[in-house]
């Protein structure tokens, strides 16, 4: 039977390790959970719908702020967007909002910032309905400005 | 030197902090698991040659309610990419298509399906 949970001693450290299915700790070489390293943790998360109320006759406008506590820094997060037919693409992408708009007439760009206490988006799409998904992580991009 | 793991039952706690730093502390950025903030936790993992211009689809085995955080990692050192090397959750969000768009040769594929959702469980 394999030993799959460690608390205390290995390769001269004290700590906690979980290992996969019918790994065994002595022979792991990655786990589930390890004090050896640290791990991708959750600050904020959840799902905003996005309902534009302004358009240009072919594309609607989505402007929104998503608030999180302040951090002091400008945190690793991640914004993904469920398409009009259910589809949501990882890496996440902001191609949906980025509209070209002719040839001599310029392209609507989108913007996703990141702030130490907030995620912005700014973006156009012909979807007037959308929602968004986001994670902010605890875990250092930049210092906060 | 500084105690790191620190499990107990009243009050709850369960916590690994940073090499040097105290479980103690009041500093969340200073632990690696505390029981005031959750973690990402693998799920599935596995690696599909994904043949050029075209993709695999992966049953993830259970259904989410809001999209699956996945990562995608490519043995060639292609970066997943929008339109290169990329995955799209299908709508039943039961499942993905893992696509090789562009690169003029099939790849070999390593993805990781976590437990968490983006926008929570």
């Amino acid at each position: 039977m394999t030993e799959r949970i460690r608390l205390g001693h290995k390769d001269g450290e004290h700590g906690l390790w979980v290992s996969p299915p019918g790994v065994d700790i002595a022979t792991a070489n990655r786990f589930l959970l390890s004090s050896a390293a640290d791990m991708l943790k959750i600050h904020a998360q959840g799902e905003y719908r996005s309902i534009s109320t302004l358009d240009d006759s072919v594309y609607w406008k989505h402007e929104f702020e998503l608030p999180f506590p302040d951090l002091g820094y400008i945190p690793l997060a991640i914004v993904g967007v469920k398409q009009g037919n259910g589809e949501v693409n990882f890496p996440p992408n902001l191609w949906p909002f980025t509209q070209y708009l002719g040839v001599g007439l310029g392209t609507y760009m989108s913007v996703i910032g990141i702030a130490t206490d907030r995620i912005k988006v700014y973006g156009w799409n012909s979807d007037k309905d959308i929602t968004f998904y986001y994670t902010v992580f605890r875990h250092k991009l930049l210092d906060g400005v | 030197m500084v105690e790191r793991v620190h499990i107990r039952r009243n009050p709850f706690r369960f916590r690994i902090s940073k090499p040097g730093k105290s479980v103690d502390s009041s500093n969340l950025d200073d632990f690696i698991i505390h029981e005031g903030q959750g973690v990402i936790a693998p799920y599935i993992t596995g690696t599909v040659t994904v043949p050029n211009e075209g993709n695999v689809l992966v049953s993830f085995g259970r259904t989410y309610s809001r999209p699956a955080l996945v990562m995608l990692k490519c043995a060639s050192g292609v970066v997943a990419y929008p339109y290169q090397v990329y995955a799209v959750i299908q709508p039943d969000m039961a499942s993905m298509r893992i696509y090789n768009t562009r690169l003029g040769a099939a790849q070999t594929v390593t993805y990781y399906v976590y437990w968490n959702s983006i926008g929570g469980d």
